[in-house]
């Protein structure tokens, strides 16, 4: 039995947010996970740390926060983030002067995050900046909005709470709440490889996302949301530089977007009453996006889709509105005072790009109630590798190792990649490309596995974006599992489950944009690894 | 516009295109192939499959079936619109075709396969794991090697990104230990280009320029090691291979083997040249190009439009056969709908007219199971000539063969190389009645 001060469940970017800022404010805590960081709706969002345009008219609170905190994520970890300028298409001339007055609005908030204020564009100069748009839009207007790895984000924030001091358990599921006579929460009863354990804490803190009505079940609290399936498409490289707001066949609003060496085309937004284990992405709902884009970018259709992805919006629960109208804002459930059940809080809602502040908030009440008077510094000490900027061109010479791979490599790991390359001096080996997509360097791999809590060919990808391009981990995946089977010295069968795992995985986003070049690769992907691999038949089916 | 005439006009260059076209001259037809590059016998691991056990259970690798009518049969039952049933009508008859296909594409005196068309095999991959097969490129590793040769060294090239020996060593450990064979395994490295990061390709072209320096390392790396058997990843180059293997089996005293590559694979290679040159050595006529449509009169085709050297060509023939494979190799392809690419053919899978249907529905919510989209093709009757929807004649002198064929899935079932043979030399035939 172990004893915290806190115990935080769910390692999205809230609960990996509030989990570094209670270990920098000096608590004893604890982040449990069933999964991985990052493994739900953190991972599965646009990886936009926004302003919120498009919440202005009617949720003027979402969009300041947003802005505000979006400047501060900026200064911690700066180099995750990279800059968006947005085209938005008008698409009725005499519309041009309200669009005008509201970004005019946004400019103020734009400029908390170093958003350039907004401009005006015609038909002519649209068309120099996205070649391949539509013929009809013939006004649109620009803002700046940032892009971030959010896999990245919430792994950063774990790994700067562990470096302070606090324990990070991934793959351990919650399965009980430990109560006291009073039926107050003193604790979870978690689950991992090695079995059941009670870990006893002051509070606990739900930090669940769309698990959250089920947790909160378990815990005896009422927490509710309007749980809202969300889904993007990927697509091989960049269809445009410029990220384009667009307009759905009934009106709502989407975006396709270029995302760091990929185009991303997105969402949808659906009441989900299923079980958030088993999303799955059909094939209508992927239609229903490209018949969108289509209306702007003609061609897309014609472009590879690599893959689809779904995640779980944990929407604050309002009755009567529309997916799309309610408000994404956050709460924070101070279970004392509402239900009158002490030793748990709980938090739903929110953006991404307000997540630094929605953690402050909930490390606040938390260390109210824990009369602990440390302040939050989250927005002050930078995150792992935030602390100077490294050039690439500088590292990739005395490395001897590609500039664009270390280019990439200091996206994701920013100053920490001297450490990384280090690795390199004594064993020259880890200089190979594994992945040639992205890329990802061996020694990447080798200091997630040693130093980032990866021991999984999935944990290995969240990490690095090792397989997201175009072949999806047909070339990379053996090779990446051979090194994680030999730092970690796993057993035949153990490295052999790892690899049919990740193509499992893998399966769930490729299953639905199956077409084009998209389906000789699975069909060259398969016969590799079932075909000659014999994994399938090796192994069995499970 | 140039013209080109013909009697049969074979339209691929992979196992079932030539298969077809050898068939189709050995009657003495005028013949042409048409090709627009690698097919997807250019991605061959090195093993010719024919029937791998269809009752095998999942996780018992150990057991299995050896007999390869009995696993033809069996396959059958439960897959009834296989093409195999267009090649004969009993599993005996099915291997007897193959075995004489195989012996026409592959003539013994050159050594190029071994194997056997009427038993299974085991043949040990460049991830240390074994599959069924019944023909491989000559010189590959199988279990019966393993029983006789115990002291076995582990050959690799330095930097080759798609070989990991450390995790080849410990899967092949296990699994060779399940199967009941014990190995005593040794491992050395061969230098090679000394480049961080190498393909198999890169590395057999280094190999090719460097054949002595690198058989040198190999008897050295060999003697040092005192091993019965050399194993390796699958890089020697086509025309220096046999030499290369008659030299260090003669000089290290040793039995070579290579192991089943993965994507992109130099046995593929290997196989694609082997290919061109049984078409050259017949004296057919290849012509690169890829084609762009077609004139037909009524219900029977009249030339293939094709594009050479900037200049438009129109092949007249008497009959096609149409063996441009599946997805891979880009027979049929699938955006909005299904389609065949050429001649614009009804698609079918599982006996079903295909047209705008979601791919979903033809595929597995896990991975590891069948999928019924690799099953989608044309559908032929037992002359393998291409039928429409309602069960009539396509054309009247249009052929398919290969992998182009509705119900093969040769990724689960392990047919393609026997379905690319016999429905390759039966077009072949038919075409040339």
């Amino acid at each position: 039995m172990s004893e915290y001060d806190v115990v935080v469940v769910g390692a999205g970017v809230n609960g990996t947010g509030i989990v570094r800022d209670l270990a920098l404010r000096g608590l004893k805590v604890c982040l449990v996970e069933k999964s991985d960081f990052a493994s739900g709706a953190s991972g599965a969002n646009t990886g936009m740390i926004h302003g919120g345009l498009r919440y202005l008219i009617y949720d003027v609170d979402t969009t300041a926060h947003s802005c505000l905190d979006s400047g501060y994520i900026q200064k911690i970890v700066p180099f995750l983030l990279f800059r968006i300028p947005f085209v938005t298409p008008i698409d009725l001339k005499v519309t041009v002067p309200f669009f005008e007055t509201y970004f005019e609005v946004y400019d103020k908030y734009a400029k908390l995050k170093n958003g350039m204020p907004h401009t005006l564009l015609h038909k002519k100069e649209i068309q120099e900046l996205i070649p391949n748009i539509s013929e009809h839009v013939q006004y649109a207007v620009t803002t700046d909005e940032w892009g971030i790895d959010p896999q990245r984000l919430c792994t950063l924030n774990g790994l700067s709470a562990a470096a302070c001091g606090a324990d990070i358990r991934l793959h351990t599921e919650v399965v009980e709440f430990l109560k006291d006579p009073s039926g107050n929460v003193v604790g979870v009863r978690v689950r991992d490889r090695s079995g059941f354990q009670d870990l006893r804490s002051k509070i606990v803190m739900q930090a669940t996302g769309p698990w959250i009505m089920r947790t909160s079940r378990k815990a005896g609290v009422d927490v509710k949301i309007r749980p809202g399936k969300g889904v993007h498409i990927t697509f091989d490289r960049r269809l445009l530089n410029y990220s384009l707001i667009i307009n759905m066949v009934d009106g709502r609003m989407g975006f396709i977007m270029p995302h760091e060496n990929s185009t991303i085309l997105g969402t949808t937004d659906d009441d989900y009453f299923g079980d958030p284990d088993d999303l799955r992405v059909t094939e209508d709902e992927v239609d229903y996006l490209i018949s969108g884009a289509e209306h702007y970018l003609p061609g897309i259709r014609k472009a590879r889709m690599v893959r689809a992805w779904v995640g779980i919006r944990p929407t604050l629960f309002a009755w009567g509105k529309n997916e799309d109208k309610l408000s994404r804002d956050h709460k924070v459930f101070d279970h004392e005072k509402i239900e009158g059940v002490k030793g748990i809080v709980s938090i739903a809602g929110g953006k991404l790009a307000s997540y630094r502040l929605m953690s402050e908030e909930a490390a606040d009440l938390i260390c109210q109630k824990l009369g602990c008077s440390a302040k939050c510094q989250t927005h002050l000490i930078p995150l792992p590798g935030g602390e100077k900027i490294v050039s690439d061109k500088e590292l990739a010479q005395e490395y001897g190792v590609p500039c664009y791979a270390v280019h990439r490599m200091i996206y994701r790991h920013g100053a920490k990649s001297v450490e990384i390359l280090e690795l390199t001096r004594e064993r020259p080996e880890l200089k190979q490309i594994v992945c040639r997509c992205e890329p990802v360097l061996a020694a990447e791999l080798v200091w997630c596995i040693k130093n980032e809590m990866a021991s999984t060919l999935t944990q290995l990808r969240n990490r690095t974006r090792l397989g997201t391009g175009m072949c999806q981990g047909m070339r990379c995946s053996l090779k990446a599992a051979a090194i994680l089977a030999r730092e970690l010295g796993l057993s035949a069968r153990d490295a052999e489950e790892n690899l049919v795992a990740f193509l499992e995985k893998r399966w769930r986003g490729n299953r639905p944009v199956l077409q084009g070049s998209t389906m000789e690769q699975e069909e060259l992907h398969q016969a590799s690894y079932f075909l000659v691999g014999n994994l399938n038949h090796l192994l069995g089916n499970k | 516009m140039k013209n080109i005439e013909t009697e049969v006009l074979v339209i691929g260059s992979g196992l079932a295109g030539v298969s077809a076209a050898l068939a189709a001259k050995k009657s003495g037809k005028k013949v042409m192939v048409l090709s627009q590059g690698a097919a997807a016998s250019a991605m061959s691991s090195g093993a010719l499959d024919i029937c791998a056990d269809p009752v095998a259970v999942p996780g018992v690798p150990e057991k299995w079936c050896p007999d390869c009518a009995q696993n033809i049969e069996q396959l059958l039952l439960r897959v009834p619109e296989h093409p195999y049933r267009l090649v004969a009508d009993s599993a005996e008859k099915i291997i007897e075709e193959i075995k004489s296909a195989a012996a026409l594409v592959f003539p013994g005196q050159d050594g190029f396969i071994s194997g056997d068309a009427k038993t299974i095999q085991l043949a040990f991959n460049q991830i240390g794991t074994f599959k069924q097969t019944s023909f491989t490129q000559t010189h590959f590793l199988s279990l019966e090697d393993l029983k006789t040769s115990a002291s076995v060294l582990l050959l690799s090239f330095s930097g080759l990104i798609d070989f990991d020996p450390g995790f080849f060593a410990k899967n092949f450990l296990h699994w060779t230990g399940r199967l009941g064979v014990k190995v005593n395994l040794n491992q050395a490295q061969i230098a090679g280009a000394g480049l961080p990061d190498i393909s198999s390709l890169q590395a057999m072209r280094w190999i090719d320029e460097n054949a002595e320096k690198t058989l040198e390392a190999m008897v050295k790396a060999v003697k040092a090691n005192r091993a019965e058997l050399v194993i390796m990843p699958a890089l020697l180059p086509f025309d220096k291979r046999q030499e290369l293997i008659n030299r260090m089996e003669k000089d290290a005293q040793v039995k070579f083997r290579e192991l089943l590559a993965m994507p992109p694979s130099v046995p593929g290679k290997r196989l694609s040249q082997y290919l061109e040159n049984r078409l050259n050595q017949e004296g057919i006529e290849l012509i690169s190009g890829q084609a762009s449509g077609f004139n037909a009169e009524g219900k029977k085709i009249l030339s293939l439009l094709t594009e050479r050297n900037l200049e438009k060509v129109e092949i007249r023939g008497r009959a096609f056969v149409l063996a441009t494979g599946s997805f891979l190799a880009g027979g049929i392809e699938k955006h909005d709908e299904f389609k065949e690419k050429l001649f614009g053919l009804d698609l079918f899978c599982k006996d079903q007219l295909l047209s705008k249907i979601f791919t979903e529905k033809l595929t597995s919510p896990s991975i590891a199971r069948p999928h019924p989209v690799f099953s989608v093709g044309l559908k032929a009757e037992q002359k393998m000539r291409v039928l429409g929807r309602g069960g009539e004649t396509a054309y009247e002198n249009l052929f398919a063969a290969g992998s182009i064929l509705a119900g093969g899935n040769y990724i689960f079932n392990g047919t393609g190389a026997g379905v690319a043979l016999a429905s390759g030399v039966k077009a072949g035939k038919t075409v040339s009645n």
